[in-house]
């Protein structure tokens, strides 16, 4: 049925209530349009976020010419090891994961919870390692299937230039391990 | 004036393609529903670090425990059920409280998010307010369609266009709150990020810098018009050429989709035929 289709057998009074009705009707639904997509807006024009309601504000920053970035070396069993990102480590969406570590291990100076927090990820890595999914990066794997024993955190600084002066690839000014875990 | 405000109106409540794209759209919904709790980040990660990382003081709900696993699987089978249309009022319902609460744990690990996916869940809740029309459902059972319902579905159709174009506006203007002009004018957002953590053909095209600039000014041009050409149906075939080449673009250089808006794309703008009133 389509809205504009009207009963012929409605009275006079009837039809102008049920008129008066749809009106009513319509107007409570863009109202309500008005003040959702305003919220929302809003989280935007704030810079703030507030599930449900988002900023979208995804590659909004504008850097410099030099960018920070955490980058994981993974130590296997056998003394092999591998320089991965944040998503290879934490099974969240790649930049999820680089806040996680950040937060952890760059921000916080609480060496217990990292300690425990990174039993967990290690443990995770070896016995349940998962597939690659959209901004879910694949686990870091040994290509010989041995253990993982232990990763090291590196804050690095790269130079990445610009589109006038670009620096390809990145060059690393600066690289610092903030945090280093081997199990016991 | 009053013409204009009778054609809104039009727009808003008396939507031609209803019968086509309400349907498609549920289908979409609740494959993206689906695909996400059984393919994405919501997995016994937030169980696992929850004693260190969900934040107790201030928190609305307990920890996440053992049974997230089941939450999620409950949300999957539903969403499944609500994409094929069996029972989709009861659906619709569980797939919004279990989707919603997945996602609502997802977001509390991590507190300066960028972006959601939350749109989903607010579609969700509008489906469940509305009956909609049962075509490519499965189930037999069919709800008869009053006068106010059909603009109810109208008016769904017309929020879900909406999100989907305040989504891409609200990205745009968030570039240019955030940074000014120059985001688009210098590419160094986009040129900085592809080399640091772009796909082997964005880093190939680091190659050509000039290229930076010009995808950063038709990406403000795409993200801040997108909105504004809705009342223009007759280019919705362009619309949707254009948004599914910027998310395909985003992908290819960035191993970024955004599938779960992009998909909405062709559900609510693609070009259908429908029937007029003569006809």
């Amino acid at each position: 049925m389509r809205s504009g289709d009207v009963d012929g057998d409605i009275d006079g009074s009837d039809a102008e209530r049920i008129h008066a009705s749809r009106t009513r009707h319509k107007c409570v639904l863009l109202v309500f349009a008005a003040l959702f997509f305003g919220v929302q807006l809003a989280h935007t024009c704030f810079r703030t976020n507030n599930w449900p309601f988002c900023s979208y504000s995804l590659f909004s920053f504008r850097p410099g010419l030099a960018v920070s970035t955490l980058r994981v070396i993974f130590h296997g069993a056998d003394g092999s090891t591998q320089t991965g990102r944040a998503g290879q480590l934490v099974p969240l969406e790649f930049f999820r994961a680089q806040q996680v570590l950040y937060d952890v291990y760059v921000r916080s100076d609480d060496r217990v919870r990292a300690t425990a927090v990174a039993h967990v990820l290690l443990d995770r890595l070896n016995s349940a390692p998962w597939a690659g999914f959209d901004e879910t990066l694949a686990a870091a794997r040994q290509p010989s299937g041995v253990q993982f024993v232990g990763f090291d955190i590196i804050l690095q600084i790269l130079e990445t230039g610009s589109p006038s002066s670009p620096r390809t690839p990145p060059v690393v000014v600066r690289s610092q391990t903030v945090f280093s875990f081997r199990e016991q | 004036m009053r013409l204009l405000l009778a054609r809104s109106l039009t727009f808003i409540f008396d939507d031609p393609e209803l019968t086509i794209r309400l349907p498609v759209a549920r289908v979409v919904l609740g494959s993206a529903c689906a695909v996400l709790l059984a393919f994405g980040p919501y997995d016994r990660f937030f169980v696992d670090t929850a004693p260190y990382l969900y934040p107790v003081r201030g928190a609305l709900l307990p920890p996440p425990g053992e049974w997230f696993a089941g939450l999620r699987a409950v949300g999957i089978v539903s969403s499944v059920a609500f994409a094929l249309g069996l029972l989709t009022r009861a659906s619709c319902v569980v797939t919004a409280c279990s989707f919603g609460l997945v996602t609502f744990y997802a977001a509390q690990f991590a507190d300066r998010p960028w972006s959601y996916n939350t749109h989903l869940l607010f579609f969700l809740l509008m489906f469940c307010c509305v009956e909609t029309p049962r075509e490519w459902g499965v189930s037999g059972d069919a709800s008869p369609a009053s006068l106010r319902n059909a603009e109810s579905q109208s008016f769904l159709l017309f929020f879900m266009r909406l999100f989907v174009g305040m989504i891409y506006f609200q990205a745009g203007l968030a570039k240019l709150l955030e940074s000014g002009s120059g985001w688009f004018l210098s590419g160094q957002t986009a040129w900085s990020m592809t080399a640091l953590q772009g796909t082997a053909l964005g880093k190939e095209l680091c190659r050509f810098p000039w290229m930076f600039p010009l995808g950063s000014i038709a990406t403000g041009f795409f993200e801040l018009s997108f909105l504004f050409f809705f009342p223009f149906r007759r280019i919705y075939g362009w619309l949707t050429f254009a948004a599914l080449g910027f998310h395909f673009m985003l992908w290819a250089t960035l191993g970024i989709s955004f599938w779960h808006v992009a998909v909405f794309v062709p559900a609510l703008f693609g070009p259908v035929r429908w029937r007029t009133r003569a006809a």
